[in-house]
């Protein structure tokens, strides 16, 4: 192993000198190369260089140094275009972190769907400071159906049409609301019982369900004309009476 | 208007291509006239020269001293000796190419030879420029630019495998002139 290491390194020493007798021979080429130019431009000195080789030049240059110049500014817009992608990504991944991460954030958003999809579910609450103009269903309702019983300190607040579809909103004092909601017995609802108890409900002789979701009751029933929903804040039993307390002036 | 005059009047501010224009043209287009005897080819040649430099522009590392200087010369040349045999329209096999490339390279008895030849540098290099001008140019830009076989290749216009050939051919050479010295010192 010794010798062999010592052999290698014999080696290594006879390349390296052979280099350094073959470096200062093709220096001395080199330097032979620039007496003999010396000499050849003394000897020519009568020699004009043509204007059109200097011309020639010129415009070469001038390409070049365009080219040099297009080929620079598309580096950096190379290089800018990349910066500005990696900073993008790295926004959107903070803004998704933050926003996933942050319960106020992620709320925000999750409701915003729930809303979109609250324009649909009639389960959406309203906001709007309670207001306590009405106080008797209109009077081309006479013939509808509404609760006949509402738990004390509600009263109605809002009644809205759309189609065949009739709302009647009421509020308490604290701003907690009762909505009852009626349309035709072929229409969709969409309601939300994700981590909510759902069971089967029997309202005046017809089937329907009850949710109760973290506070929010949901009574579902219908009968051979009708769909109804009556939502609320209320404990179930006093959301089951106004339920159940659904009659026709008729 | 003054900082507009020292820039062109101060060749350092200047880019390196203009530089180089400007220090060696005259060098350039001597050396070309010197082997063409014809103006109009020496300014072809001269412009193929410097499409050629551009490109390798970045091997020259200081365009002010004899080294940058002599890579020039050597491409200039020998566009030079390709445009006279693209004039010829024949290509010559000669003796460098036909010779067996696997024989014997340069080596010396002793590690002492190396260093005790080294004052024979310039005999040498005149002595194998001589001999085969393409020798020691192939050996200036191996040993001294220290170009790949495949940048020589560029510069010389030759293939790689001649570059690899020529070298070899070189060192050989520079032994049998050792060897002729050596002869000549002991028979006087």
């Amino acid at each position: 192993m010794e010798l062999s290491n010592h052999t290698n390194t014999k080696t290594e020493h006879e390349n390296k000198l052979k280099d350094i007798f073959l470096y200062n021979i093709a220096y001395e080429h080199a330097e032979n190369i620039c007496e003999e130019t010396d000499r050849l431009i003394e000897e020519n000195q009568g020699i004009e260089i043509p204007e059109t080789l200097n011309k020639w030049f010129e415009n070469f240059h001038n390409n070049f140094v365009s080219n040099q110049l297009r080929f620079s500014r598309k580096s950096q817009i190379a290089v800018l275009m990349k910066r500005v992608l990696v900073a993008s990504v790295v926004i959107g991944l903070i803004t998704v972190t933050a926003t996933m991460s942050s319960d106020a954030f992620r709320v925000r958003l999750l409701n915003l769907v729930i809303e979109t999809k609250g324009r649909f579910t009639a389960v959406s609450v309203d906001s709007d400071p309670p207001t306590m103009g009405i106080t008797a269903v209109p009077e081309d309702w006479q013939n509808e159906q509404y609760p006949t019983y509402i738990p004390k300190g509600y009263t109605i607040n809002d009644v809205r049409e759309f189609g065949a579809m009739k709302v009647i909103e009421f509020m308490n004092l604290e701003g907690k609301t009762i909505v009852f909601s009626r349309s035709s017995v072929d229409a969709e609802y969409q309601l939300n019982s994700e981590g909510g108890t759902v069971e089967d409900i029997t309202i005046n002789g017809n089937e329907g369900i009850l949710i109760d979701n973290q506070g929010l009751v949901i009574v579902y029933w219908h009968d051979e004309q009708f769909s109804y929903v009556v939502h609320g804040e209320e404990d179930v039993d006093t959301m089951v009476k106004v339920a159940e307390s659904i009659r026709t002036d008729q | 208007m003054m900082l507009l005059l020292s820039y062109i009047a101060d060749p350092v501010k200047k880019d390196r291509l203009e530089t180089l224009y400007t220090l060696y043209h005259r060098d350039m287009y001597i050396t070309a006239y010197a082997i063409l005897k014809n103006h109009h080819e020496a300014e072809d040649v001269v412009q193929s020269a410097i499409i050629k430099l551009t490109r390798n522009l970045d091997k020259i590392s200081d365009i002010y001293c004899n080294k940058s200087r002599a890579y020039i010369v050597i491409t200039v040349r020998n566009l030079s000796l390709d445009a006279i045999k693209l004039k010829k329209k024949t290509v010559h096999l000669t003796h460098d190419h036909l010779e067996d490339v696997t024989s014997g390279a340069l080596d010396m008895d002793g590690l002492d030879d190396y260093i005790l030849k080294l004052e024979l540098g310039k005999t040498l290099a005149t002595a194998l420029d001589s001999l085969h001008r393409p020798y020691a140019d192939v050996l200036t830009l191996k040993y001294y630019h220290q170009l790949s076989a495949a940048e020589i290749s560029e510069v010389l216009g030759m293939t790689s495998g001649h570059v690899n050939v020529t070298l070899h051919r070189a060192l050989k050479a520079i032994k049998r002139i050792l060897e002729k010295m050596e002869t000549e010192t002991v028979g006087e």
